[in-house]
């Protein structure tokens, strides 16, 4: 593959200055991922910390790739699902009934969520939607957020997934209809928008 | 009138509809049937508004300052522990063997990633340390002193009792260690006579309890040891354990 590196460019040769110019403005786009991986804000800040600690000594690699994004979005993935394979070999539990434990805390989805919504009186279905939506986002598996959020949200296609996350096209095709199948049933979405006016009635 | 199994056939290829994945000819069929089938024309509009609903969740900013501050990190890390770095960057065939492992005996380098001191809170990172980061034993009697101090506990002789530590964390925390350490007369059930345990662990923001079932195997006293270590920071408690004969 030709290298794109432009001899102009004062960041050659000086790596700190090159891993900034590579790196700097894909972390929105890496952090928006990690959120929805993982659903936590502190989570995905440590998933992009450590994606950073371990590109940055390949930094000159990076610089001969066309397009570094799919690059650094599959390190990261790798190291999402080796956290993930991680934390479900680990002993260590997290105590639920603390306060300020799990997907429920502060700057998780759910609460975010209810802090954004608009002004109840107008907005009150699409506050309960996102809301509901949020909690059953919260309670699917790290890698049924994935899949889903790879594909449904970012828009990949499953041949490019099936690059990036190094698994087969049918293997990720089950794996994201079971991920939605159990996204809807956490929604108890039959249809979507009925379980919406249920709960309004409810409340 | 649509037949129930027709409707079920449709509703299962609803995913591959929406994954753009079908032929043009399956394509064609769901849709001859979707233009006279009001329940599946809804289920498919529902699927489309819950993706469209994903697409539309906010996601929030990472703190202030956080770019800047990991690409920084990035650099001093892997200035600090070249070696970590480089070895992790073409990932994780060891490191996935290790999380496999779970408990196992200690050997070899500790795996302990670095990690940024900016982000615990506090400066000094003795104080930063002990502030983000607890550890507790858990099911001892409550007149044991705080963390970081011996504290006391009687078992009678073969009789398994359950302890647990509990490690309090400011944040979530991705690769803590975290070592038991055994000594005198106990062990911990299920692991026979190994001494010294460690697991690498991910920690959640709060609360984090590893039980442990102790047994005492003979009347010398005990003393169990929790290490937690994560980049810079230790947090450590003993536990002196009396054992009485039954």
């Amino acid at each position: 593959m030709k290298p794109r590196r432009d001899p102009e460019n004062p960041t050659v040769g000086d790596p700190v200055r090159e891993f900034e110019r590579l790196l700097a403005p894909l972390i929105p786009v890496l952090f928006r991922h990690a959120f929805r991986w993982t659903a936590a804000r502190d989570q995905a800040e440590d998933l992009v910390q450590e994606l950073l600690v371990r590109v940055y000594p390949k930094v000159g690699e990076l610089a001969e790739l066309e397009r570094v994004e799919p690059w650094v979005l599959r390190v990261m993935y790798r190291i999402f699902v080796d956290q993930q394979r991680r934390s479900r070999n680990s002993p260590v539990r997290p105590m639920h009934e603390a306060p300020t434990t799990g997907v429920a805390s502060g700057e998780d989805y759910g609460d975010g969520l209810a802090d954004t919504a608009p002004q109840p009186a107008e907005a009150l279905e699409r506050e309960l939607t996102q809301e509901a939506l949020a909690d059953a986002w919260g309670m699917l598996n790290a890698d049924q957020r994935a899949v889903i959020a790879l594909h449904d949200v970012e828009g990949y296609r499953l041949e490019e997934l099936a690059t990036m996350l190094e698994a087969p096209v049918g293997t990720l095709k089950s794996r994201l209809h079971r991920a939605r199948a159990r996204l809807r049933e956490l929604l108890a979405t039959e249809p979507f928008g009925a379980v919406v006016r249920d709960q309004l009635e409810r409340r | 009138m649509n037949s129930q199994a027709e409707c079920k056939a449709v509703r299962q290829r609803l995913d591959d509809l929406l994954d753009d994945s079908l032929s043009p000819t399956a394509v064609a069929s769901l849709h001859a049937h979707l233009g006279h089938c009001v329940d599946c024309t809804a289920a498919l509009a529902a699927a489309q508004r819950l993706c469209t609903a994903l697409r539309e969740m906010p996601v929030p900013d990472p703190r202030p300052g956080f770019a800047a501050t990991a690409l920084a990190d990035a650099v001093a890390r892997n200035r600090m522990s070249p070696v970590t770095a480089i070895g992790a960057a073409s990932i994780p065939a060891e490191s996935a063997s290790r999380a496999t492992t779970g408990l196992r005996p200690r050997s070899g380098p500790r795996p302990v990633a670095r990690r940024r001191p900016d982000l615990w809170i506090g400066g000094a990172l003795g104080a930063a340390a002990a502030a983000a980061l607890m550890v507790m034993l858990w099911g001892v009697p409550r007149e044991v002193p705080v963390p970081q101090a011996a504290a006391d506990l009687r078992l009678t002789l073969l009789e398994p009792r359950e302890i647990g530590v509990a490690i309090d964390s400011e944040q979530a925390l991705s690769g803590a260690l975290l070592t038991i350490t055994l000594q005198g007369g106990i062990d911990l059930v299920g692991f026979g006579a190994q001494r010294e345990l460690q697991w690498q662990t991910d920690l959640d923001a709060g609360t984090n309890v590893l039980p442990l079932p102790i047994i005492a195997h003979s009347l010398e006293q005990g003393r169990l040891t929790a290490l937690v270590e994560h980049g810079e920071m230790t947090q450590q408690v003993e536990l002196l354990i009396q054992v009485d004969a039954p």
